[in-house]
C-alpha cells in the first residue's frame, strides 16, 4: 500500500508542475525516488551507477528510447520529441529553461546525466512551446553524513571519462558538489562513400573535452522554509570534424556556460510558494581559419518565477504562477545586441470529485514585446483505479493548445531575420492507459496514443538571395508510445536478478501543405523523424556480477522532404559486465567492461556524419557512505 | 506467488531499404543539370535531360563511378569530350569522360570553396572560389595548383574576350564594408585589375553580348538609396550604358543571354528579357515565376529555349521548365534537390 501511495503522489506531483499528467515520464535514477516505483533497494534500469558519467543524450536514448540527432561522438546532439523539433523542445534545469534565446535549442552532448539527479520528460511542453520537455532535477540533500561516488573511465579513440559526486550536511545545511570530465581523441574509422572503393578512413579534427561543474547548497530553515541555490559552469573546447566528402577541416568550437539558480519554497498552512530566479549565461566561440571565420557570441537569460497554490478546499485546489524572463544576445550577425522581456501567467485548478478521479483546468498566457501568445487553455483527466493485490489500472485524456514565439535568430538574423514571424501555434491531445503491478515483481505496462497540430511552423526558407525565416507550414503529428517495465527480484539460485525496460513509439508526422501543384512533400513525413524507435535494456544479476545488453533500433529517416532520400535505419547492441564489492557497509568498489555497437555496425545519424564503430570502455566505480 | 520461469524478450528489427535503380547513361546530346544538394548532406549530383526524348537520367555521377559526387555540386564547364563538375563544399573539381561520365582524376584543392570553373588552354583552367579571396590557376591535366590570383571577395561567373578573363565578385552580405566589384584579369600573367561602380550593390549576374560587352545585373542597395539595374562595359571596363528601376523592391538576377548575344534574360520574381539595343527595363514578364522559387535559369545555345529551376522547398527535387524563346512551357520535369546550374552539350 505504502508504494501505491507514493507512486500517486508522484502522479499527483506531475499534476501540480505540469499540468499534463501521464505525459510526464520519470525516469527514476536515484535512491529516494527510485524507491516510489520498484520494490528492490535500488533500480538496476536506470541505477546512478551506471548512467551518471554519461551525456544525456546517451541516457535518453538508452534508456528512454527517445530519438536525438547526433553529429559524431561529442559533437552537437539536438533531440526530436513526437516529430517536432529541437528548438520546439523545452529543455529544464529544475524547471528553468535552459534554450538558447537565439537558437532555441541546447546542445545534449554537453549535458552530463550526472549533473542532475532525475530526467523528466513529456511530449506536451512545460513551460509554453509547441513540443515535449526535458527537466533535469536535483534533489535536496536531507540528511546528514558524508557521501562519495567516484567514477574513472577509459575507453577507445583515447577516451578518459570521469565524474564525482559528493554530498555533505548535517540535517539543516548540505551542499552537493558534482564534477565531470570527458575527453576524447574521436579518430575513429569509417568508411568513406564518396571516394571509389569506399576505403577506410579516420576522422579528423575531432577532439573533444568536456568540463562540468556543479554545486549546491540546501538550507532547511524549517518544516516551511527551504532555499536551494545552485551554480554549474560547462567548458566545451571542441574539433569540429569535416563532413566525409571534405578531406579536411579546422572548425573548432569552445563552449562556455553558467548557469545559477536560487530557489526559495515556503508553506503556510496550506498556501504553498514557490520563488525562483536563474541567471544562464552561454557564450559561444567558434573559429574557421579557412574561411576566415573567428564569430563570439554571447547569450543571456534571467529567468524569474514564482508560483502559489492553495490545496484542498472542497476537493479543489489553485495555483498561479507568474514569471519574466529577459533574454539578451549578442551575436555579429545581429549587428547588434538584441534583448528582450518575456511575461508570464499560469492559472490552474484541480478538482477531485472522488479519490479515483482528478481534473486539472489551466490557462497560460504570455506576452513579449507587444505580441500576445494565442489563448493557450489545458484540460488533463485522470482515473486511476486500484486493487487490493497491488495492482491499479490508470486512464488519462489531455487536450491543450500551446505556442512558441520565434527565436531571436529568426527574429533578427542579418541578412534574412524577419521580424514579422507569426508566433507558432499547437493543439495537443493525448490519451493513455497504464498498468501496474507493485507486489514481489514489479510491473509497468504503459501505452499513449497522440495527436499534435502545428501551425505557423516556422523554417529557414530559400528566397533567392539568402535565407530568411517564415511561417512556412502546417503539421499533423500523431502516434503511439508504448512502455514495459519489469524488475525482481528473480530469486531462483541464491541471487539471480532480471529488469527489464522497453520502449516503443511510432510517430507519423507529415506536412498538410504544398507550395504549388509540384511540391511533393504534402503528406510525407518530415524529415529527420524516424517512424519507428525502439530500444529494449536487459539487466542480469548473479551475486555481484551483473550483464548489461542494450538493444536500440532506429528506423530509416528521411533527409528530403519528399521523401526521395533518407539515411538507413540501424539496430544497436551494447553489452556491459561488471561486478561490485562490498567493503563494509559504506564502501563500495566496481568494475566494469562495456563494448558499445558490438557488431560494429556502420551507421549514420545526421548525413555525412559518421558513428564509432566497435569500442570498448572500462570503468572504476567506488562509493563512500 | 512463486516465479518458476524467466523469460527474454528479444527485439529483432530489420531495416530494409529499396535499392536504386541503376540508371542508364546517356549517349546524346542534351542538358546536363547541376544539382547542388542540400550543405553537408552529401547529396549533390547530375542529371540529364534529352530534349528530343523528354527522357531524364537522373545520378549520373553515382551510376557511372559508383561512388557519391559529393557535398554542393555547384557548376560544370564541358570542354570537347570532358566535364568539369566543380563541387563546392567537398573542395574538389570531378574530371569526367563525356557521354559515359566515368572520372578521369579528381583535383581536390586543400582550402577552397570553389564555384566555377574557365579552361582557358588545354591545361590551365581558372576556378572561382567562394571564401578564401583568390581565384585559383589550375594545371587540370596534373591537378595541381599553378599559381592564385588575389582577389577581393567572393568570385562567381566568369568568362573570356581576348585574352582577358572577366570575373563577377561579389559582396559578402554580412560585411557592409566590402564592394561589388567586376574583375578583369590578364590571362598571360594572372594579374587582376577591378573596377568599383556598384556602391553598395551586390552584382547578381554577368554575361557578354556579341559586341564583346560585358552586361552586369546589380541589386538594390537601400542603404545609400541605389537602385538595382543593368550596367554594360566594353573589354576595358569603360562604361557604354546603364538602365535602373525607378523603386525599390527589385532584385534581377540569374542573368543570361541567347544565342545570338542580342537578347539578355534574367529573373525578377518574373522572368523578364530586353535586347542589347534597347534602354529601358521591361516592364511585361515573358515567362510568370509565380508559384515558383526560380533558382537558376539558363539558355540552350542550339534552340533558345530557357530553362528554368524551381528548387521548391530546397530540401526536396527540383522541378525544371523548358520554354520556348518566347515564354511558352515546352515540358516540365523532375530532377536532383536544389538544381543549380546547367550545362549544355551540343557536338
Amino acid at each position: 500500500m505504502r508504494i501505491v501511495f507514493t507512486y500517486l503522489l508522484m502522479i499527483c506531483f506531475a499534476f501540480s508542475k505540469a499540468g499534463t499528467m501521464d505525459s510526464v515520464i520519470t525516469l527514476p535514477e536515484v535512491e529516494k525516488v527510485y524507491k516510489y516505483v520498484t520494490v528492490s533497494t535500488q533500480s538496476p534500469i536506470t541505477s546512478y551507477k551506471f548512467i551518471a558519467s554519461k551525456g544525456l543524450n546517451e541516457v535518453l536514448r538508452e534508456n528512454a528510447g527517445l530519438y536525438l540527432k547526433n553529429y559524431g561522438n561529442g559533437q552537437l546532439s539536438s533531440i526530436t520529441i513526437r516529430g517536432t523539433s529541437a528548438a520546439q523542445t523545452d529543455v529544464l534545469w529544475n524547471g528553468i529553461k535552459l534554450n538558447s534565446p537565439s537558437l532555441g535549442q541546447v546542445d545534449f552532448s554537453l549535458f552530463n546525466m550526472g549533473m542532475g539527479d532525475q530526467l523528466e520528460f513529456g511530449g506536451i511542453s512545460k513551460s509554453g512551446n509547441v513540443g515535449g520537455f526535458i527537466n533535469l532535477k536535483n534533489d535536496t540533500y536531507v540528511d546528514s553524513g558524508f557521501f562519495l561516488v567516484a567514477n574513472v573511465g577509459f575507453g577507445s579513440f583515447n577516451t578518459i571519462r570521469t565524474y564525482g559526486k559528493a554530498k555533505y550536511g548535517n540535517g539543516k545545511f548540505s551542499g552537493i558538489t558534482r564534477l565531470a570530465y570527458l575527453s576524447s581523441d574521436n579518430d575513429y574509422s569509417y568508411r568513406n562513400s564518396f571516394k571509389a572503393g569506399y576505403p577506410k578512413e579516420k576522422l579528423t579534427n575531432s577532439k573533444v573535452q568536456l568540463l562540468s561543474f556543479m554545486q549546491q547548497f540546501n538550507a532547511i530553515f524549517n518544516e516551511q522554509n527551504t532555499l536551494l541555490f545552485s551554480v554549474w559552469m560547462t567548458d566545451a573546447q571542441r574539433q569540429l570534424p569535416p563532413v566525409i566528402s571534405k578531406t579536411n577541416s579546422k572548425e573548432a568550437q569552445s563552449d562556455y556556460s553558467l548557469r545559477s539558480g536560487l530557489t526559495w519554497n515556503g508553506k503556510f498552512r496550506r498556501i504553498n510558494t514557490v520563488l525562483s530566479s536563474a541567471f544562464i549565461h552561454d557564450f559561444i566561440h567558434y573559429k574557421n581559419p579557412e574561411i576566415y571565420l573567428d564569430e563570439k557570441s554571447t547569450m543571456e537569460a534571467f529567468r524569474n518565477n514564482f508560483t502559489i497554490s492553495l490545496d484542498s478546499i472542497r476537493r479543489f485546489s489553485f495555483s498561479a504562477e507568474l514569471g519574466y524572463d529577459f533574454e539578451s544576445a549578442k551575436v555579429v550577425s545581429y549587428r547588434t545586441t538584441r534583448n528582450r522581456s518575456i511575461g508570464k501567467f499560469l492559472a490552474s485548478v484541480k478538482y477531485e470529485p472522488v479519490k479515483e478521479l482528478l481534473v486539472q483546468l489551466s490557462f497560460r498566457e504570455h506576452i513579449y514585446s507587444k505580441t500576445f501568445s494565442p489563448f493557450s487553455p489545458s484540460l488533463a483527466v485522470n482515473f486511476t483505479k486500484r486493487f487490493s493485490d497491488g495492482q491499479s489500472i490508470t486512464t488519462h485524456a489531455i487536450a491543450s493548445r500551446n505556442f512558441r514565439f520565434p527565436t531571436l535568430n529568426d527574429l533578427y538574423w542579418v541578412p534574412g531575420g524577419n521580424p514579422n514571424l507569426k508566433t507558432e501555434k499547437s493543439f495537443d491531445g493525448e490519451v493513455g492507459l497504464q498498468f501496474q503491478r507493485t507486489r514481489k515483481i514489479y510491473l509497468l505496462f504503459k501505452a499513449n496514443y497522440f495527436g499534435k497540430y502545428i501551425d505557423n511552423w516556422i523554417q529557414w526558407t530559400s528566397n533567392g538571395t539568402y535565407w530568411e525565416p517564415q511561417n512556412v507550414k502546417r503539421v499533423l503529428i500523431n502516434g503511439l508510445e508504448l512502455s514495459a517495465r519489469l524488475e525482481g527480484p528473480f530469486r531462483f539460485n541464491r541471487e539471480f536478478n532480471l529488469a527489464l525496460n522497453m520502449n516503443y513509439t511510432y510517430t507519423r508526422a507529415q506536412n498538410l501543405d504544398a507550395l504549388s501543384s509540384f511540391d511533393q512533400s504534402k503528406g510525407k513525413q518530415l524529415i529527420y523523424v524516424p517512424v519507428h524507435l525502439a530500444n529494449a535494456l536487459l539487466h542480469l544479476e548473479f551475486k555481484k556480477y551483473y550483464l548489461r545488453i542494450s538493444n536500440t533500433y532506429t528506423d530509416a529517416v528521411f533527409i528530403a522532404t519528399d521523401n526521395s532520400q533518407k539515411l538507413k535505419g540501424y539496430y544497436l547492441l551494447d553489452l556491459e559486465i561488471g561486478k561490485d564489492f562490498i567493503f563494509a557497509a559504506k564502501y563500495e568498489m566496481g568494475f566494469a567492461f562495456r563494448i558499445n555497437n558490438v557488431t560494429g555496425i556502420e551507421y549514420q545519424n545526421v548525413a555525412q556524419r559518421p558513428m564509432p564503430g566497435r569500442n570498448f570502455e572500462g570503468t572504476i566505480r567506488i562509493k563512500l557512505g | 506467488m512463486r516465479i518458476n520461469y524467466l523469460f527474454l524478450i528479444l527485439i529483432v528489427l530489420v531495416a530494409s531499404c529499396r535499392k536504386d535503380q541503376t540508371a542508364s547513361l546517356p549517349t546524346t546530346n542534351g542538358v546536363y543539370i547541376v544539382n547542388e544538394g542540400n550543405f553537408n548532406f552529401g547529396n549533390g549530383e547530375v542529371s540529364f535531360y534529352d530534349p528530343n526524348t523528354n527522357a531524364v537520367t537522373n545520378n549520373l555521377f553515382q551510376s557511372a563511378n559508383g561512388f557519391s559526387l559529393g557535398d554542393v555540386g555547384q557548376s560544370m564547364f564541358i570542354k570537347d569530350t570532358i566535364a568539369f563538375v566543380v563541387v563546392n563544399n567537398s573542395a574538389k573539381i570531378e574530371v569526367v569522360k563525356l557521354p559515359s561520365f566515368q572520372l578521369i582524376r579528381t583535383i581536390t584543392i586543400n582550402g577552397s570553396s570553389p564555384r566555377n570553373i574557365l579552361p582557358l588552354n588545354d591545361s590551365i583552367a581558372y576556378v572561382t572560389e567562394l571564401f578564401a579571396k583568390k581565384i585559383w590557376v589550375l594545371n587540370y591535366l596534373t591537378g595541381s595548383v599553378a599559381t592564385t590570383i588575389t582577389t577581393q571577395g567572393w568570385s562567381e561567373n566568369l568568362f573570356k574576350i581576348d585574352n582577358d578573363v572577366f570575373v563577377q565578385q561579389k559582396i559578402n552580405s554580412t560585411l557592409s564594408s566590402t564592394f561589388a566589384t567586376l574583375l578583369k584579369v590578364n590571362t598571360t600573367n594572372h594579374t587582376a585589375q577591378y573596377n568599383n561602380t556598384f556602391g553598395g550593390r551586390d552584382v547578381t549576374g554577368m554575361v557578354k553580348d556579341k559586341l564583346n560587352r560585358i552586361w552586369i545585373a546589380v541589386d538594390e542597395d537601400t542603404a545609400n538609396s541605389l537602385y538595382a539595374g543593368f550596367y554594360c562595359f566594353d573589354k576595358n571596363l569603360v562604361e557604354q550604358k546603364s538602365v535602373f528601376y525607378t523603386s525599390y523592391n527589385h532584385h534581377p538576377s540569374r542573368l543570361c543571354i541567347n544565342s545570338n548575344g542580342e537578347r539578355i534574360v534574367y529573373a525578377d520574381k518574373d522572368i523578364f528579357s530586353f535586347t542589347i539595343d534597347e534602354n529601358a527595363i521591361p516592364a511585361i514578364p515573358v515567362i510568370s515565376g509565380s508559384g515558383k522559387n526560380i533558382y537558376a535559369m539558363d539558355i540552350d545555345p542550339a534552340n533558345d529555349d530557357i530553362y528554368l529551376s524551381d528548387a521548391l522547398d530546397f530540401v526536396q527535387q527540383s522541378r525544371i521548365y523548358r520554354y520556348d524563346k518566347s515564354g511558352t512551357l515546352i515540358h516540365s520535369f523532375t530532377a536532383g534537390i536544389i538544381s543549380g546550374n546547367f550545362a549544355f552539350n551540343h557536338e
